[in-house]
């Protein structure tokens, strides 16, 4: 109970950052989608099950601001990404960056794919190169700093100090 | 026979077709969001209004010792400013109530007939892509689908796309898909045309469908047409930027640089009533 309570206390803290303040200081054209990032940290921490049920949640609270794919496509990227787990050394802050770049592009493009709106204004290269990548790096660097704060706050929840998970 | 074994790439791979087949058949039919879970939107209003707040305030204060000079300018400016747009207003009213008895004399219709709604931003839209606004006031303020959305000034901001009991979601008008009808605001040209929006703040606005024999000059103030049953006449859209031909001359481009752009925006109007061509 613990968990979940802490999970959507997150969730609802990430919902406040991406609509009231992180529009207010744009880098550019682009904005970083914590969402993203955390159902994919979530996934590489805690397995397929947990990204995909955190995915669930962080696209249903993001399409109630959006643009109404993200409850189909994030889970995808939770369940996608926590196929990792297990594979990667979780104190390793190389991967998940690499991993959340695959997962920004991959998003992206089913975004663009799946919105019709996108698809007859914009061209697919034009996107790729103006959103789709450079939101990619943004959001792989953010891991640097999001990865170790996840980790930190699952042993926190789960009253692990000395980690070990499985 | 060789058995078949699954295994974890074919499960990725389905995965992104079973995505893409949900997300285009969802999108497709247009499903709206369940009931229980859009009463998210109005528990977290309050949190996202403070939030705003707050980061106003502080905005407010810092603005206000690094601009300490420029505001004693600034006051100055817009004191005569006042006092101009005060004889002016007296003037318009004047013109207002000449045009009022001409047109019954012609037996013209009024020709606007709405009333608005002011509305705080208190959020943005969570994706990469879009531009959205979510205002302070919903279907308890008699808000509805579809409303035109414009600053105090009159410059175009957008439509209501989804209302909710204390609160609305605007589609700004920089958003991809975005098209409203234009018209060049000078007497001379009055030439019509679709202006489309563009996410990206360094991009222009693309106008098009103008005849290739159109007097469109850069510099031209473009606003709605009020042909469409959305959006009234006479808002203001942006500024020609560039000109070019299309569809091998038969036609004329421009590059409109829009009035409005993204997150500065901290108030707005929604507009509600009868509007278009009536006489």
């Amino acid at each position: 109970m613990k968990v979940i309570i802490g999970k959507g206390l997150v969730l609802l803290l990430i919902t406040l950052i991406q609509v009231s303040i992180l529009p207010r200081f744009p880098l550019g054209n682009l904005r970083p989608d914590l969402f993203l990032v955390a159902v994919c940290c979530w996934g590489l921490i805690k397995g397929s099950r947990i990204g995909l049920l955190s995915g669930f949640a962080a696209g249903l609270l993001q399409d109630l601001y959006g643009m109404g794919s993200n409850i189909f496509i994030k889970p995808a990227v939770g369940y996608l990404s926590g196929r990792f787990e297990g594979k990667i050394y979780k104190e390793s802050i190389a991967f998940p960056p690499l991993i959340i770049f695959g997962a920004s592009l991959f998003s992206g493009v089913i975004t663009y794919l799946v919105h019709e709106e996108l698809l007859f204004s914009l061209s697919f290269w034009y996107a790729l190169r103006e959103i789709i990548l450079p939101v990619s790096f943004v959001n792989a660097g953010l891991t640097l700093f999001a990865y170790p704060f996840f980790l930190w706050l699952e042993r926190k929840l789960e009253d692990r100090p000395g980690g070990g998970y499985r | 026979m060789r058995r078949y074994k699954l295994q974890y790439w074919h499960l990725g791979v389905l995965a992104i077709v079973l995505v893409l087949l949900i997300s285009w058949g969802a999108n497709y039919l247009e499903i709206p969001i369940p009931q229980p879970f859009r009463y998210l939107h109005t528990i977290t209003a309050p949190l996202h209004r403070s939030v705003t707040w707050v980061g106003e305030k502080a905005g407010n204060v810092r603005s206000f010792f690094s601009r300490y000079r420029e505001f004693h300018e600034e006051v100055a400016f817009y004191e005569n400013r006042i006092a101009q747009l005060e004889r002016d207003l007296i003037m318009a009213q004047e013109l207002y109530q000449e045009n009022q008895r001409l047109r019954e004399l012609l037996d013209f219709e009024r020709r606007v007939n709405f009333e608005t709604v002011g509305a705080r931003v208190i959020g943005y839209g969570s994706d990469i892509w879009g531009h959205t606004l979510i205002v302070n006031r919903g279907r308890r303020a008699g808000i509805e689908e579809g409303q035109p959305v414009i600053t105090g000034n009159g410059k175009l901001v957008g439509q209501v796309e989804e209302v909710y009991s204390n609160t609305s979601r605007v589609t700004m008008l920089t958003n991809p898909g975005f098209v409203v009808g234009g018209i060049v605001m000078r007497e001379e040209s009055r030439a019509l045309g679709m202006v489309r929006g563009t996410p990206l703040q360094d991009e222009l606005f693309l106008m098009d469908n103008f005849s290739w024999d159109a007097d469109v000059r850069k510099g031209d103030v473009i606003i709605t047409s009020g042909m469409s049953e959305y959006f009234p006449k006479g808002l203001l859209i942006g500024i020609i930027e560039t000109l070019e031909e299309g569809d091998q001359g038969l036609t004329q481009k421009a590059g409109i640089r829009p009035y409005i752009y993204g997150t500065t925006i901290e108030e707005v109007l929604i507009l509600s009533g009868e509007w278009g061509e009536t006489e």
